[in-house]
């Protein structure tokens, strides 16, 4: 019975993986994880940060319904409607600043240049939030398998972390196999080039793109309702 | 001819060409979703309760009301799921359909005045719900939850939806 509920657990969350909106995210992340393309550990790193952070988002809502008495209809209905309005801005914002169109405004300017290294030091835990804020991201398909699938089966089993946990990791696993892949290509890379940063360069470009890309695709399909 | 089918054959027809279901659907299917209460009355605000003229004439008329919830943003899933509940209706129920016996109602449940639909039905997603409604009264409902696993087989899906309304149609 235990087993049968972890690999519903997997399986849904699989399924939700490659759902319509979750789809979109997980593009964005996997362009974001693999920027560092060719840093072998941080791509893989960040990859199971991004994973982390959807499990995370996950639990807590998961202990909020299974231990807690909140009413799933609102909460569901709730995060449709303002999360992924949001989400639209967020991401537009970030794919900007990855293109240097959009500095972070940062008050003491002495400051901000260690700052901005450690920030820059620490992208890859910029996985985490990422992973965070698009779990939280739900639409129709993604929203009849979480709270439709899994919460089902969490309040069955009483299980308020062990499955959104399993279910998080089924939601990002094809971006902790993409992140896999590019890390274990990398190494190939470098063998072949030594200098290939200035790849970098370029994939950091290509990621801010494809944000602003998946932004104006959430902004057009939820803040203006044109799609 | 839709309305005098037997339905004990009907159903082995569509089992025949259900039988060929592709895995995902199947092992879906295997996941216990939400138990929706069909007993549990909703709260419900009966001044948004739409008044059916038909319910509201006679004490003994009694109607089924499909009801389809989407929001704002249709997305293609959820548009087939409406498209394939309404067809399904009209194929099998065209009659029922026509004396006013059974209703679809797409509701957009974003719209303020619909707000308690989400409540009423436990709606966490885009839903088919079927209401029984005698004197103007709610006395029975259900989410169709698993319209979600069968959207991907068509067979499956309208055997479903016809099983569902059949059963609410025969209480009124």
């Amino acid at each position: 019975m235990e087993l049968f509920f972890l690999a519903s657990a997997v399986w849904l969350g699989i399924l939700t993986s490659v759902s319509p909106c979750p789809l979109a995210t997980n593009i964005a992340a996997v362009s974001f994880i693999s920027r560092r393309i060719t840093q072998r550990n941080t791509v893989f790193l960040s990859g199971i940060l991004y994973t982390l952070g959807r499990s995370l988002t996950y639990i807590v809502l998961g202990i909020l319904i299974v231990k807690t008495l909140v009413d799933v209809p609102i909460l569901s209905d709730f995060l449709q409607r303002y999360v992924n309005k949001i989400l639209g801005i967020v991401l537009i914002l970030v794919g900007m600043v990855l293109l240097d169109l959009l500095r972070i405004p940062l008050p003491i300017p002495s400051v901000s240049e260690n700052v901005a290294k450690k920030l820059a030091e620490k992208g890859t835990f910029g996985s985490l939030p990422l992973g965070i804020l698009f779990a939280l991201a739900f639409c129709p398909v993604s929203a009849a398998l979480f709270f439709g699938g899994l919460i089902p089966l969490a309040v069955k089993a009483q299980s308020g972390i062990g499955l959104p946990l399993i279910y998080g990791i089924g939601t990002g696993l094809p971006v902790m196999l993409f992140a896999f892949l590019v890390a274990a290509g990398t190494g190939y890379i470098n063998n072949l080039y030594h200098r290939i940063t200035r790849i970098e360069f370029y994939t950091k470009k290509a990621t801010g793109i494809i944000f602003i890309l998946v932004g104006v695709y959430y902004a057009l399909a939820y803040i203006f309702e044109l799609i | 001819m839709y309305k005098e089918f037997s339905p004990k054959s009907e159903r082995n027809a569509t089992d025949v060409t259900g039988a060929k279901v592709d895995t995902v659907a199947v092992s879906v299917e295997s996941v216990p979703v939400s138990e929706s209460q069909p007993f549990k009355k909703p709260a419900r605000k009966q001044k948004e309760e739409a008044p059916l003229p038909l319910t509201e004439v006679k004490s003994q008329n009694s109607k089924v009301i499909a009801y389809y919830f989407h929001g704002t943003f249709r997305c293609s899933t959820c548009r087939t799921i409406e498209q394939y509940s309404l067809e399904a209706i009209q194929t099998y129920f065209a009659k029922e359909l026509g004396s006013g016996k059974l209703e679809f109602r797409p509701v957009n449940i974003e719209e303020p005045e619909n707000k308690h639909f989400i409540q009423d039905y436990q709606l966490v997603t885009r839903s088919l719900v079927l209401s029984l409604m005698s004197d103007g009264k709610e006395t029975k409902w259900n989410n169709l939850a698993d319209v979600w696993k069968l959207v991907r087989d068509k067979d499956k899906f309208f055997q479903y939806v016809k099983d569902e309304v059949e059963k609410f149609l025969k209480e009124t």
